[in-house]
């Protein structure tokens, strides 16, 4: 569904952020993005969000060449992705349930439509009971499954996770990875840019490793083989 | 857009402008004082065109007849007048009621024109208002060409300086009013940049889940909109209270004479006011959109 060919990215200041990069990603799979800071695991996921565009080389998303999109095309395209980001980034004056429904506003679904689905995914994360409350009421692992409900309610066929781990204990974690896991069995692709070594290799799925700005390995059922 | 959407915008709209009340306030009374400026200019510049109103509609031509033109003749210049559109009133008046004018005008010294009667030196006229004052020159000279018209007189030299002065006055609040605007929606949009900058993660969060720049904007459209609305019609209170307290109050000062030759308050309120409210609107709707710009580039 998804394919990078030769793709480059240098930044303003000259520096290569990303070389030569080709992978495909089909349909349904899951797959780890990893690498030491510095990598290229950032510049990766925003040229997936169409946040910056890629110097050279080409990226196909369901057989639709995206790599140059109109400004106005951009939204359309994030419609079909969710993203899951390490900072959670919640709306704090906005409840669960809200930050859940808002998601939806902005594509303009009807109200009866949001009703219906905002509690279906909110009890799919397990925080059925906290819709009402406000995020700094809630904790880290619960904040983040509120980004993923917020990620998933629109039925994304891609789902983007940009280090969903990073800021929280083994424990919740591994909590989020079972989540992370029911929503691929669903049928969703998952890409996962992360540096957690231990859930990496609990998932035994395929794990690219970037190394300056280079693929250096793809391995399905792969282990984080990169040392710090 | 779906009405939905828009009264969730609106709804957002409105908590924003509660929640970040200082700002808010900030924002209107910024409007406020650049509008209170404006009007000023306004109220000024509504004045001038009062008064040079009043000047126009005074400027007469005269049209002296030759000396031995016939009864029919005078019959037939009037119709040639009454077809010209760009004439108002037509008034004729013969030499014997000129004579009888002047006569009246030197009063005592009668004497100095006495045995006229019989050898009466002055012309047949008509004497002539028009529709648009700037016109004066061409019109006059059209009614010359009109066989058995000698000359036509107007004030030339005052209708000149009254034409150019009040030309001059209406360019220069025009541009007044521009520079003063430009500057007000630079105020306006810094105001708004500071709440637009609190919600930057708001913002960001937005685009990421796939909001089009249009979605982002319109809730702070609709509180640049509601700001600058609020403003307008504080500055209106304000403006026209003032005018209606100072005309009311010169009324019985010596200023009495610059006072009643003023717009009269109510009719100054209704004239302005559709500026003041169109002008409040688009400063906070432009000063919105300018805040925004570098905002929704993610």
């Amino acid at each position: 569904m998804l394919q990078l060919v030769d793709i480059c990215k240098d930044y303003k200041n000259g520096h290569r952020a990303l070389n030569n990069i080709n992978f495909n990603v089909e349909r349904g799979e899951f797959v780890f993005i990893v690498g030491a800071s510095g990598a290229g695991k950032s510049t990766l996921i925003k040229l997936l969000l169409k946040e910056e565009n890629a110097t050279s080389g080409r990226i196909i998303l369901d057989n639709r060449e995206i790599t140059h999109l109109k400004q106005k095309e951009i939204p359309y395209l994030r419609r079909n992705m969710g993203v899951v980001f390490q900072d959670f980034r919640l709306l704090p004056n906005k409840t669960v349930y809200e930050n859940v429904a808002f998601a939806m506003e902005i594509i303009e679904q009807h109200p009866k439509q949001i009703r219906r689905q905002v509690p279906m995914v909110l009890a799919m994360v397990g925080l059925s009971e906290r819709a009402e409350h406000y995020p700094h009421q809630l904790s880290g692992g619960e904040q983040q499954r509120v980004s993923l409900a917020r990620a998933i309610v629109n039925n994304p066929q891609l789902l983007i996770c940009d280090e969903p781990t990073g800021n929280l204990d083994p424990n919740t974690s591994k909590d989020i990875m079972e989540k992370l896991n029911d929503i691929n069995y669903r049928g969703t692709t998952i890409i996962m840019a992360t540096h957690a070594r231990e859930i990496v290799d609990d998932a035994q799925k395929r794990v690219i490793t970037l190394s300056n700005g280079e693929i250096i390995s793809d391995q399905q059922k792969g282990g984080y083989n990169y040392e710090d | 857009m779906k009405i939905n959407t828009f009264r969730n915008f609106s709804r957002d709209a409105i908590h924003n402008i509660w929640r970040n009340s200082w700002m808010s306030v900030a924002s209107v009374s910024s409007v406020v004082a650049v509008l209170l400026i404006i009007g000023l200019v306004l109220i000024f510049m509504v004045n001038v065109q009062y008064i040079a109103s009043f000047v126009e509609d005074k400027i007469e031509l005269k049209a002296f007849l030759e000396l031995d033109v016939e009864y029919e003749e005078i019959i037939e210049i009037k119709e040639q007048l009454e077809s010209n559109e760009m004439i108002g009133t037509i008034i004729y008046e013969s030499k014997e009621e000129a004579l009888e004018k002047f006569s009246q005008q030197i009063g005592e010294r009668k004497d100095l024109i006495s045995g006229l009667e019989e050898n009466n030196p002055l012309q047949n006229s008509f004497i002539l208002t028009i529709k648009d004052p700037s016109q004066a020159g061409e019109i006059a000279k059209s009614i010359e060409r009109i066989k058995g018209v000698e000359e036509v007189k107007y004030g030339e030299e005052i209708v000149d300086k009254v034409l150019k002065s009040t030309r001059f006055i209406r360019s220069l609040t025009l541009i007044v009013t521009v520079i003063l605007a430009i500057i007000s929606i630079f105020i306006i949009s810094n105001t708004i940049k500071l709440t637009v900058y609190g919600r930057k993660k708001e913002i960001s969060i937005m685009k990421y889940v796939g909001a089009t720049n249009w979605y982002v904007r319109w809730p702070f459209l609709i509180e640049g909109a509601i700001l600058g609305l609020i403003g307008a019609l504080l500055a209106l209170l304000i403006l026209g209270y003032s005018y209606y307290y100072f005309t009311g109050m010169a009324q019985h000062t010596a200023l009495s004479i610059i006072s009643n030759s003023l717009v009269p308050a109510g009719q100054m309120i209704n004239q302005i006011k559709w500026y003041f409210v169109i002008g409040g609107l688009s400063i906070g709707v432009i000063g919105s959109i300018l805040s925004m710009r570098k905002f929704l580039k993610v």
